[in-house]
């Protein structure tokens, strides 16, 4: 037997490592050593590497690493394709996935022209799982028993890249990889026939038989004129001027959940990629790569190879070129044909990804596409499929043919005729295709879960897993933990009730109650709860749902009313007004959102207002209120409510459903806390008469005292007043004057707003305000001479400060309420903000091992919901007209988060809005509130053009008759009220 | 009235298409076209004439042939019984690599289903096995092999995991009667044969395409489109349209061949037979009713007479019908699609029938005429697009039976000494450099022959990389051994299940 063939990896970054596990996993250790000499990171990897599709997942197994290991490992998340956005003429999705199905052999693409379907790509998407998916952030992988639609698409990962990185080293070193570090490496040789050798400071000198030169840059030193810049995308960015930069940074959105890496990739000049990571830091890349990769010993990889941005490209470029490398691993030292057929494949391989992005580019709305100059290839696949829809098929192609057909489609490139064959298909039989289809996808889509809620769930089915690995690999620390175990929480406290936490009483007990937990709520009726009325959003009734509550039951025992909405008063200046509804503004047609359409016709002044196109704010406005209709076509199935309701009273409804199911309520005021000397934990609480409570896990529901995540574990706040100035609050009742209106009011003050609550028995006031603009004796004043009755009681005084906590979730505590974060109720999102808390920690309810990936996960999950509420309250602010007055000229002018920024920026364009994953607030939402706040469009999308305009005109013109007539026939709220849900009478 | 409303559906201004021939060619064309394109109001025209004869012996076809008449919707029982067909799982090749060998080249993987997918390494065992001086009898890791050793068929097992589902079918059949056959679905769905030879093609004087064909007795047949299956004279192709011919006899020289059927002698083989001989090569096609054979050879190295009495000197039982002389070019129309014309068919191009490419390459032609149809009166890319697949098409089936040629150590004529002493394509050396230094496989998508065909070949021949794979040096000999073992006796077993070729043929398809 011959001495082991010796193979050298040198990387600085995931690509390195990734060479490293394979290497190490597949090359038998008998016959070779794998050597993997790391240097420290050069530069930001992170943003071109964190897109991967399908094969990684193969990858990973095939290094024996199971995907929920994988997930936790690399806090990864799904990626079911590219969204891009502001790339072409629409926002499209490139899913591993084509339109449709193949229909009696003839391609989807030209069934439908046949069937005479529109240019929208919207109406298309309904044509395809993953891109519906992606719109409504649902998440399932493919059905795996090959059936029609649910079998076929795949899915990738966003992945954290230095968390993969290490991941795979972690491999590498357990498949026998020895590990080296740069420094020891005194110098790099290279010539070009023999190829690399390396001289270390020990002084030994070897020329390996085989290299991987991973590092960014190389590490040898090559001739520069190997080098070969991109055709298209090298030479168009020479044009990009500086400030197009960050322009067009932001218009290529990877499909990412927030807060995980985004991936923004502009070009700077001639062969550079920029890449901009969340803090807005830059990173410059050569883009191009490398005529022959591999030359006499050396293989070039990642960085030193080459680097092409877009679909994931960098990380699969890589990872085809390690695959290739072993199914042509060289068996000897003459390895000649291996490295020219290596050379030839990786060439086209990386020309087929040139050609992809040279079509997209030039096939995109930007001005730079004039110079793009197309290879034969590219040229003629535009050539086919703008003439028949086809695509060839070409050899060693990496993209999916579905992939080029979503880019063509999706960036306007139509054929100009479809195949012929189509005409076989009837009608009907389409028809009847066509209806199956889409609604195979809505109901498939509609059973998924949240793409958030199956990572969790994914994950934490899995966590035992990564657990295991973690205790027996590493940290002594934990060992010596006395918590650290897999038992399953045996007892829950909930410190403080109110509202918050009588919330999570009801749903722990509903959901855990028979598991064998014993659940106690602590609570004084000494310390009261704020206790006025309070206004919610649609998303209670879910929770209510989860709860098994009817909502009849509900509104009377809690004085409830109907709420369709927030009229917004003189929040651009004072006389102005505008209606925030919870349901949609009229609807798309032709796959356009209405305020479109709205938007041209307004322009030309043929349009009313906005409102009068929204059933649910007619139907507010004229003080009526209904169940929604369940007929899809009827206009009032649009109708959307929340209520507004006796918050003390939903508390003391909710205490009542949980002490029945088992919740042990315990009397006192909690006057200190034990934590545990080693952990840090909280082991329990002393009451004022000296009792103990212990338990294993701890809601912290005190309210702004914060009583166990601030005083006992000290964790912080993050105080956002800069951009939510206001402190306090003055509330206070009055008597009911007139009949109860189905919305809330918010009517802007000069230092704050007011907030006008109708229930059925009185109507809660309130008056938020800025304590350094105004005293709390004007405050009183105004919230009292602006009653519309007698006041019940005296104003009640609040203090508080905007923010959220640095961690909603430390150790074994949860802050779910006021003592999480505090945010004012100008859009009534406290309540949804307990009930989010809530569902994110029964997603992620925790054993005794307290496993830290899901309460960062929960953490996460958490801040991201706080930050975009917080956007969107800033959006009222910043856009008002009140000059002269000092707190909104502050409002006015303050610098605003990026993503706001973005948003208003987006609008105010050409009225486009995409709703994130996540995000809470809805396009008619944030449109509502844009037109509200005069922030508008400067042209109406062209999209609309493609429409006749006396299509428009009758389609827009009956919705609003049709909304008249049938809003005309409801009964009024108080009818309604008196009907459905009457309230004991108040006393 | 009827045009009108075709244009209208077609979305098309082509609504009517003459094929000219008859033949396997062009009754496959009508009947392709007439299946898709007649709903849609397209004219088709067949002009034949009973007096130029077909080749008619019988023929041997690739699994692809199933799909095409499926696509038909023709019952497979029904044709075979109207065609005589036999079933084919492959084809065995005698003394190719070396006088005295034999391997078959099946329609299906080495190796049982867990060895098998996209990263099939059973070639990688076998290769080690043969490195470290294992002997191995390559027929025994294959079911479809040892199937058709043993004259055993039956229909694949849809099971995936099942060792019974690792193959696909063929048949051998009469071309002559598969003519026929479709000539009759042809005109049932309204395709209108006219009798008679083509005298003249009239052409646009400007743009050169075809207007109209007259026949000898004056009538004259205008369409939009014309097929041309009228074999290797290529009457419209060539003679009218002057497309010149791409001549491959420097690489494949035979250009000849005599044929006769004899009756058959012992049970009817699941698979066609090809021996190579001293300046060709000669084809053994079991039919229901009878064997058909064939000597292909190159003219430069036999004369005619020799060559006949050798075809019938190898026949296994009495002659049933006379020699027959048959000349060919080998090699491809240089555009198959010019103007308004497509050669389908020998007028397209000719491969010899060594790995039985015939009617393959005609329903290639066939599917992607269909799929490019032109639909408008500007068809460059249509054209451009097939004209390029069909290019692919033929230079890998010329790559891969030129493969079988000079695979081997035969030097015991001229003729193989000629072809071991040429110069070869550079796709083809491409292909065998990177197998013999690497064991890797060319891959493509576009081509008839994948990589189990390739590795077939390659290995029948003697053709066995110099190399191990470095993620199976790891194994150990025994491992090795008992992995090859186990393949082998679970093949085995399955085998003994299934019945013999004649006793499925009489439960399904008996003439």
């Amino acid at each position: 037997m011959s001495a082991k063939r010796n193979i050298y990896i040198l990387g600085n970054d995931v690509i390195g490592a990734m060479a490293a596990a394979y290497f190490a996993k597949k090359l038998p250790e008998n016959s070779f050593s794998v050597i993997y000499i790391e240097g420290s990171v050069k530069g930001n990897a992170e943003a071109i590497y964190s897109t991967t599709n399908a094969d990684l997942r193969k990858f990973m197994l095939g290094l024996e690493c199971q995907e929920a290991q994988f997930l936790i490992q690399t806090d990864a998340v799904f990626s079911l394709g590219d969204r891009h956005g502001g790339v072409a003429k629409q926002d499209y999705v490139n899913t591993y996935c084509p339109y449709g199905l193949s229909l009696e052999g003839v391609n989807f693409l030209s069934v439908m022209q046949k069937a005479g379907m529109t240019k929208s790509l919207k109406s298309w998407e309904a044509y395809n799982l993953p891109a519906s998916m992606i719109r409504q952030g649902k998440f399932n992988p493919p059905d795996s028993k090959g059936r029609p639609i649910i079998s076929d698409f795949s899915y990738g990962y966003q992945v954290n890249v230095k968390l993969f990185q290490k991941l795979l080293r972690e491999i590498a070193l357990k498949e026998g990889a020895r590990l080296l570090d740069m420094r020891d490496v005194k110098q790099y040789y290279f010539e070009e026939d023999l190829g690399g050798t390396i001289e270390f400071t020990s002084g030994d000198v070897i020329h390996p038989d085989l290299i991987i030169d991973a590092c960014s840059g190389g590490c040898f030193p090559y001739k520069d004129e190997q080098w070969l810049p991109t055709q298209a995308l090298g030479r168009i960015f020479m044009d990009v001027e500086a400030n197009q930069v960050s322009q067009f940074a932001n218009h290529v959105h990877h499909d990412v959940l927030e807060n995980v890496i985004k991936t923004n990739i502009s070009l700077q000049s001639e062969t550079l990629c920029l890449s901009i990571n969340e803090q807005g830091k830059g990173q410059a890349y050569k883009l191009g790569c490398v005529q022959k990769p591999w030359l006499g010993n050396v293989v070039r990889l990642g960085q030193s190879y080459g680097l092409l941005p877009l679909m994931g490209a960098p990380l699969r470029i890589n990872q085809i070129a390690i695959e290739r490398l072993l199914s042509l691993f060289p068996a000897s030292e003459d390895m000649e044909s291996e490295r020219r057929e290596y050379n030839k494949l990786m060439r086209r391989a990386f020309n087929r990804f040139e050609d992809f992005q040279s079509l997209w580019l030039s096939t995109s709305g930007f001005k730079l596409k004039e110079a793009i100059e197309l290879s034969e290839d590219a040229r003629y696949r535009q050539r086919l499929f703008e003439a028949r829809g086809r695509l060839p098929n070409f050899d060693d192609d990496l993209l999916l043919q579905d992939q080029w057909q979503s880019m063509f489609l999706g960036q306007g490139v139509w054929p100009q005729s479809y195949n012929h064959l189509a005409g076989n298909i009837s009608d009907d039989v389409f028809q009847e295709f066509s209806d199956n289809y889409v609604s195979v996808v809505t109901s498939v889509v509609s059973q998924m879960p949240d793409t958030v809620k199956f990572i969790e769930k994914h994950v934490s089915a899995n966590v035992a897993y990564g657990k295991n690995e973690k205790q027996s690999n590493k940290n002594e620390k934990e060992k010596t933990k006395s918590m650290t175990s897999n038992e399953p929480i045996k007892s829950v406290v909930i410190a403080g009730g109110g509202t918050a936490g009588w919330m999570v009483a009801a749903a722990l007990a509903r959901t855990l109650g028979d598991s064998g937990i014993s659940i106690t709520l602590v609570e004084s009726d000494a310390i009261g709860t704020v206790g006025v009325g309070e206004a919610t959003i649609p998303n209670i009734a879910s929770f209510n749902n989860i709860l098994g509550i009817d909502e009849a039951t509900f509104m009377k025992a809690t004085q409830a009313t109907i709420k369709y909405g927030i009229e917004f008063v003189g929040w651009t200046q004072d006389g102005d007004s505008y209606f925030h509804p919870f349901g949609q503004h009229g609807h798309a047609m032709a796959g356009l959102s209405f305020h479109h359409l709205w938007q041209k016709l307004h322009s030309q002044g043929k349009a009313d207002r906005i409102e009068a196109y929204c059933a649910t704010a007619i139907a507010a406005k004229h003080g009526k209120a209904t169940l929604p209709a369940r007929d899809p076509k009827s206009i009032l199935s649009s109708l959307s409510h929340a209520y507004q309701f006796d918050a003390g009273r939903y508390a003391a409804f909710l205490r009542k459903y949980a002490e029945k199911l088992g919740v042990k309520r315990i009397e006192g005021k909690i006057t200190d806390i034990d934590l545990g000397v080693e952990s840090g934990f909280i082991e329990s609480l002393i009451l004022e008469n000296k009792q103990t409570v212990k338990a294993d896990f701890f809601i912290d529901c005190t309210g702004f005292r914060a009583l166990l995540a601030e005083k006992a574990l000290g964790v912080g706040y993050q105080d956002w007043s800069h951009w939510l100035p206001c402190d306090s609050a003055q509330a206070v009742s009055c008597q009911k004057t007139s009949d109860a209106l189905p919305y809330t009011r918010a009517t802007a003050r000069k230092a704050g707003w007011q907030w006008r609550i109708p229930l059925q028995h009185r109507t809660g006031n309130g008056y938020v305000y800025a304590s350094d603009y105004t005293t709390d004796e004007e405050v009183s004043k105004t919230l009292l001479g602006g009653l519309d009755g007698e006041p019940i009681g005296s104003p009640k005084q609040l203090r508080f400060k905007t923010g959220v906590r640095e961690k909603l979730w430390h150790k074994n505590c949860v802050a779910i309420g006021l003592s999480g974060g505090f945010l004012e109720p100008l859009e009534s999102t406290s309540i949804y903000l307990i009930q989010a808390g809530i569902s994110r920690l029964l997603a992620l309810f925790p054993d005794q091992g307290f496993n830290e990936f899901e309460t960062a996960e929960y953490n996460k999950i958490m801040a991201l919901e706080f930050e975009q509420v917080r956007d969107f309250l800033i959006l009222h602010y910043v856009a008002n007209e009140r000059h002269g007055e000092p707190f909104w000229d502050y409002v006015r002018n303050m610098s605003i988060p990026d993503g706001l920024q973005q948003k208003i920026e987006l609008f105010k364009h050409r009225g486009r809005f995409f709703r994130y994953d996540g995000d809470l607030f809805t396009e008619t939402s944030w449109v509502a509130v844009f037109l509200g706040q005069n922030i508008r469009p400067k042209a109406y999308s062209q999209l609309v053009d493609g429409l006749a305009e006396p299509q428009i005109e009758r389609a827009i013109a009956s919705i609003k008759s049709e909304i008249a007539a049938s809003v005309s026939r409801m009964p009024s709220h108080e009818e309604f009220l008196a009907r459905y849900c009457p309230a004991p009478e108040f006393k | 009235m009827k045009k009108n409303q075709c244009k209208e559906n077609l979305n098309s201004d082509i609504g009517s298409v003459v094929i000219v021939g008859g033949g396997t060619a062009g009754w496959m064309t009508a009947a392709g076209l007439c299946s898709v394109l007649s709903p849609l109001g397209l004219d088709i025209t067949l002009i034949e004439s009973e007096q130029i004869g077909t080749v008619g012996v019988g023929e041997a076809t690739l699994p692809h042939i199933r799909f095409f008449n499926q696509r038909l919707g023709i019952d497979e029982n029904t044709l075979m019984k109207a065609t005589k067909a036999t079933y084919k799982l492959g084809i065995e090749f005698k003394d190719w690599g070396k006088l005295g060998d034999s391997y078959i080249h099946p329609f299906g993987d080495f190796g049982v289903p867990e060895q098998l997918g996209p990263e099939s390494l059973f070639h990688h065992y076998v290769t080690r096995a043969e490195n470290e001086g294992l002997s191995l009898n390559m027929d025994e890791f294959s079911l479809p092999v040892m199937a058709a050793r043993q004259g055993r068929f039956q229909y694949p097992h849809p099971d995936l995991s099942n060792v019974l589902s690792t193959f696909g079918y063929a048949y051998q059949f009469d071309a002559g009667l598969y003519a026929r056959f479709l000539r009759e679905f042809c005109e049932k769905r309204g395709v209108k044969r006219i009798e008679g030879r083509v005298d003249e093609v009239s052409q646009n004087a400007e743009s050169g395409k075809i207007k109209s064909v007259t026949l000898e007795d004056g009538l004259s047949i205008s369409a939009d489109f014309f097929v041309d299956c009228s074999g290797f004279r290529g009457l419209l192709i060539s003679q009218a349209l002057k497309t010149p011919y791409q001549d491959w006899t420097k690489y494949l020289p035979c250009n000849r061949a005599v044929t006769a059927a004899c009756e058959a002698v012992g049970p009817t083989l699941p698979y066609t037979r090809a021996t190579a001989k001293k300046a060709g090569w000669q084809w053994r096609i079991p039919l229901q009713h009878r064997v058909g054979n064939g000597y292909v050879y190159a003219s430069d190295f036999i004369s005619d007479e020799d060559a006949e009495s050798s075809m019938l000197a190898d026949l296994e039982g009495p002659q049933i019908s006379d020699a027959k002389r048959l000349r060919f070019t080998t090699g491809q129309r240089q555009k198959a699609w010019v103007k308004n014309c497509v050669a389908i068919g020998l007028s397209g191009g000719f491969l010899e029938p060594l790995e039985s490419t015939g009617i393959y390459l005609i329903q290639e032609a066939i599917t992607n005429f269909i799929e490019m149809f032109p639909t408008t009166s500007d068809y460059d890319v249509d054209r451009d697009e097939y004209n390029r697949i069909m290019d692919i098409e033929f230079e890998r089936v010329r790559d891969f039976l030129l493969l079988h040629y000079v695979a081997t150590t035969r030097t015991d004529s001229p003729f193989w000494k000629h072809l071991t002493s040429m110069d070869l394509p550079e796709s083809l050396a491409h292909k065998m450099d990177l197998f013999k230094s690497t064991g890797r496989v060319v891959t493509y998508e576009t081509g008839a022959f994948k990589k189990p065909s390739w590795i077939a070949v390659y290995y029948g021949q003697n053709i066995v990389p110099n190399y191990t794979a470095p993620m199976h040096q790891s194994f150990s000999m025994s491992d090795l051994q008992n992995n090859l073992k186990k393949t082998k006796s679970e093949i085995f077993d399955a085998v003994k299940t299934m019945p013999s070729h004649d006793n499925f043929i009489d439960q399904h398809c008996r003439a």
